[in-house]
């Protein structure tokens, strides 16, 4: 079993400050996780409550887009606890110009999004063989 | 004769100092900006945060997980309590790749709530759709008023 605890954190919601949204509704900025390793840059984002068709993954000018569009959900009854807020999410990284822009790969599961963003040849380190002469 | 300059009074700067830096705090407070100021001023609240809805013939609680399956849920009634239990588990990931950012949590999460007497317990449904667990509560259909005839004698 796990020897520790999970972590409520609460959701943040995005503010404007790099710039209004022209989009409607309220947008969130989601948990992401990024790991490197030689070879490629991942991704993981919670999108929980979003269908995967509705999930916008764009990279242009070095700029990588994440967008999770909710349907509006008509809230029949009478809501009795809210503990959490529900909307879109919306995150924007830079990723610098390693990355290979052609091979991006992106599957969501389960409310995750993990997206593998491959290196380009000129950014995996490549071993340089030295010959005894 | 040296004028004595206003603003150069060490107490009133540091005055302004300090107010300057206790709506910083305050403003922090408000938003939430850095994940680190979280950390102070978080409340004990449990995992996962749920939304209770009463429906007309149904409450429904729902509470967003990502990244479990549906099969690592355990979804527990226990007299009138609800137990919702999973573990969070942290991503595959190889040998020597280093974190730039570390904001998803994971681990073991456990969460009882108690539902209100009205409710069927035999007949508690449950999904799990895209990270979000709903569970509907159906009410007691039984329980509501009985009419009790009076007879005469």
């Amino acid at each position: 079993m796990a020897d520790q605890e999970i972590q409520v954190v609460e959701k943040k919601e995005l503010s404007p400050e790099g710039g209004e949204l022209t989009r409607n509704g309220v947008y969130f900025t989601p948990a992401v996780d990024i790991f490197e390793t030689t070879q490629e840059l991942t991704v993981v984002v919670d999108l929980p409550g979003i269908n995967p068709e509705d999930v916008e993954v764009d990279l242009r000018d070095s700029v990588l887009t994440i967008i999770g569009e909710t349907q509006p959900t008509v809230s029949e009854g009478q809501e009795l606890l809210t503990e959490y807020r529900t909307g879109g999410y919306y995150r924007t990284f830079r990723v610098n110009d390693l990355i290979d822009d052609s091979k991006i790969a992106a599957s969501m599961t389960d409310g995750v999004l993990t997206l593998k963003l491959p290196k380009s040849e000129k950014a995996t380190p490549r071993k340089i063989p030295v010959s005894v002469e | 004769m040296a004028r004595w300059e206003i603003y150069r009074d060490p107490w009133v700067g540091e005055f302004s100092r300090l107010q300057k830096s206790m709506s910083n705090l305050l403003s922090e407070l408000g938003e939430g900006s850095t994940p680190s100021s979280e950390f102070l001023f978080r409340k004990s609240r449990l995992f996962p945060p749920i939304n209770v809805q009463k429906q007309q013939d149904n409450y429904n609680i729902s509470a967003e997980i990502p990244g479990v399956k549906s099969d690592e849920i355990e979804l527990t009634v226990h007299g009138d309590t609800l137990t919702i239990k999973g573990e969070r588990k942290p991503d595959p990931r190889d040998e020597g790749a280093s974190y730039h950012r570390r904001e998803r949590s994971h681990g073991a999460f456990q969460r009882c709530i108690s539902l209100p007497e009205k409710v069927d317990s035999e007949n508690i449904g449950a999904t799990y759709k895209n990270g979000v667990l709903t569970i509907t509560l159906p009410l007691d259909k039984i329980a509501g008023p009985r009419k009790i005839s009076v007879a005469t004698e």
